[in-house]
């Protein structure tokens, strides 16, 4: 029975489950609204409720809104950055690295945070670039910048592998052209003097005398990469006195082969395989005691599994500070019940049945609740967007948030816890002296 | 339909068991008009109150016609006021920010679907009659005499055949007092309703058949 049940709920599909889960979840709150309104017409009074003391109301939906914008804000966010981040990650198969953190390593050859690596040598990166099973070899060298942005030794196969089209130009071809990413602060035609190091420890004149000119702009590709300026790995290697890569003789074509005795080390090489088996192969082979090979989309997930906990924590809070805030403002409606006693008993004197008054209180707290939430969702998706394009101008990774179903549930349960807690407002105003409030 | 009322040996306490009203026997036909004078704290509103089961009696009898309402429960009592009373308080107790139809016509929010439009009608006849206007024009806007004439038409609304007023005239000025006063008797002669109308207004409690006299939470002159 429960296999058979089970069947039928994985065959459906995942906007079917989304769907019902989020009535089942609803389905609390609309099962009390209909058990406490039916036969009644409450509307009309409620409206009256609302408008007498708007202000004093809509202080409690912009609270209850605020609570359910942090929640719902929080979520999206959260998924947007690993959305992000794992798109960022998604060019990148397989990366060699000498032996240390993978994390780190990570940071530097997929997102170009700042760090020393060791260097791997040329017989290391003939050794994979030969393999007949590797596609794409290609070396990342770090170290120089231009006006903060990274300046990446790389060869063209990796220019072409990661960004596809150019929207302006092409690629370089010779030793000291560059191509810049879609958000580099450079335009085609520039002509840039490179700093030796990042940011504030950047030697601006420490490269002097050698230039690189902009013949190409990659399109976006959602990534820091967007903000970095490409050039060939000869050029980095050759303004640090290191040679080209290349033996006497070199033609001036920009990439490999390189010259294993003349190949002066990168810091990281990006591999791709022709087979998606044989990365796995690969990373087995690469991984000795002078080398390191890793999939920054698994060391990814780990990272995301870490903080799945961290989100769950989060959610938990988020929701916990709603109920707090909802605890509040029910306790602020019990108070605010006594404005409105004298009418209330006024219904009980006319004959109103108790379920009738109590509808009414339920739902002028239902409304309460339901305007807090959908202004909720409005705030949360307004944060996540703000706070998408401050993370997107920090990180360059792009991040994109977007309401989606776990903010729907979230709202959903909330919407739905908190309105049967409304049923002690309601029980509350009913526990009210009638004759003490009619002659008040 | 106009009911009689018969009160024997009713007790109301308050708080401490304190007894706040002791009425030993008091008895009015159907369709007749009661005022109910005293000075002020003599338990007058308690009364009207207790008759009316919105105090529970701590020993003794009111009943209505045949329905003893001392011994229905609670929700009982609340169905019994529904279907046959109507009430005017010295304060209108309107909904300000409800028109004077919906005001008049509050009922219709919790009477049974089939009763509603009739209540409608006839709230907006008594608002007609009583030279209230309609429409969607805001409670809060209208003057103190008009409001407790919404108040007025919101007791006639649902049909009811007694009428229980307390102090209906107390906070309106002499010329809309009588104009009151004056809906108030036509309005209720008409259709040959009950009224227990507790009052100091003595223009209101001389057009009476019959005026009893509460001091100290009991009845002095009957």
């Amino acid at each position: 029975m429960f296999q058979e049940f089970a069947g039928r709920w994985e065959a459906l599909s995942a906007t079917a489950q989304d769907v019902i889960v989020l009535c089942l979840i609803l389905a609390p709150a609309v099962l009390v609204g209909l058990a406490v309104t039916f036969g009644y017409r409450p509307l009309p009074l409620v409206g009256a409720m609302l408008w007498r003391f708007r202000w004093t109301n809509l202080m409690f939906v912009l609270l209850i809104g605020t609570s359910v914008g942090v929640g719902v804000g929080l979520l999206a966010q959260e998924r947007g950055l690993r959305q992000g981040t794992a798109r960022a990650a998604d060019k990148f198969d397989l990366v060699l690295t000498a032996p240390g953190s993978e994390v780190t390593m990570m940071l530097a050859a997929v997102y170009l945070q700042p760090t020393d690596a060791p260097l791997l040598d040329g017989k290391l990166f003939n050794e994979i670039a030969d393999d007949e099973r590797v596609s794409i070899a290609a070396p990342l060298a770090f170290g120089d910048s231009f006006a903060g942005a990274p300046i990446v030794g790389t060869s063209p196969q990796f220019v072409a592998h990661l960004a596809g089209a150019f929207s302006q130009g092409r690629a370089f071809a010779g030793q000291y052209e560059a191509v810049a990413g879609a958000n580099a602060p450079v335009s085609l035609g520039d002509q840039i003097v490179p700093a030796h190091g990042f940011g504030e420890a950047a030697e601006e004149d420490a490269h002097e005398g050698t230039t690189y000119t902009v013949v190409g702009t990659m399109n976006p590709t959602g990534s820091p990469w967007d903000r970095a300026i490409l050039v060939p790995a000869e050029a980095v290697w050759a303004v640090h006195g290191l040679g080209t890569g290349h033996g006497p003789g070199w033609d001036g074509a920009v990439g490999p082969p390189y010259s294993e005795l003349f190949f002066p080390g990168t810091p990281a090489i990006l591999v791709r395989a022709e087979e998606l088996w044989a990365n796995y192969a690969l990373r087995s082979e690469f991984t000795r005691d002078d080398v390191m090979a890793f999939f920054p989309g698994a060391v990814l997930a780990q990272l995301h599994g870490l903080l799945g906990d961290v989100r769950e924590a989060m959610s938990a809070i988020a929701v916990i500070t709603q109920i707090l805030v909802t605890a509040g403002v029910l306790t602020g409606l019990v108070v605010l019940s006594r404005l409105y006693a004298q009418r209330l008993a006024l219904l009980r004197a006319l004959g109103a049945p108790l379920r009738f008054t109590f509808a009414v209180v339920w739902s002028y707290a239902a409304a309460l609740i339901l305007g807090g939430a959908v202004l909720g969702i409005a705030v949360g998706y307004a944060a996540a967007a703000v706070l998408s394009r401050v993370l997107t101008a920090r990180t360059d990774i792009l991040v994109t948030a977007s309401l989606g179903w776990p903010e729907a549930h979230l709202v959903a349960g909330f919407i739905s816890l908190t309105i049967i807690l409304a049923l002690i407002p309601a029980l509350s105003a009913l526990s009210r002296n009638v004759v003490r409030d009619l002659r008040s | 339909m106009a009911l009689s009322l018969a009160v024997d040996e009713l007790e109301v306490t308050g708080e401490g068991g304190r007894r706040i009203l002791a009425i030993e026997h008091l008895a009015t036909p159907a369709g007749s008009c009661l005022g109910v004078k005293g000075p002020s704290g003599a338990g007058k509103s308690t009364f009207l109150f207790a008759i009316a089961g919105l105090l529970k009696a701590a020993k003794g009898r009111v009943s209505w016609g045949e329905t003893e309402m001392t011994a229905l429960p609670q929700g009982a009592r609340a169905r019994f006021r529904r279907e046959h009373f109507g009430f005017v308080f010295q304060d209108p107790l309107l909904f300000e920010e409800m028109g004077a139809s919906a005001n008049a016509s509050l009922a219709a929010a919790f009477l049974p679907k089939a009763r509603r439009n009739g209540v409608r009608a006839t709230a907006d006849d008594a608002l007609r009659t009583l030279s209230v206007p309609g429409g969607r024009r805001r409670a809060d806007t209208f003057s103190g005499g008009e409001r407790q004439r919404i108040a007025l038409a919101r007791a006639l609304a649902a049909d009811a055949g007694v009428i229980l007023a307390d102090e209906p005239t107390a906070s309106l000025d002499r010329q809309t007092r009588d104009r009151l006063v004056g809906d108030l008797m036509e309005l209720v002669r008409k259709d040959g309703k009950s009224l227990i109308a507790v009052s100091h207004d003595v223009d209101l409690l001389g057009v009476m058949d019959r005026v009893v006299t509460i001091e100290n939470g009991a009845l002095v002159a009957a």
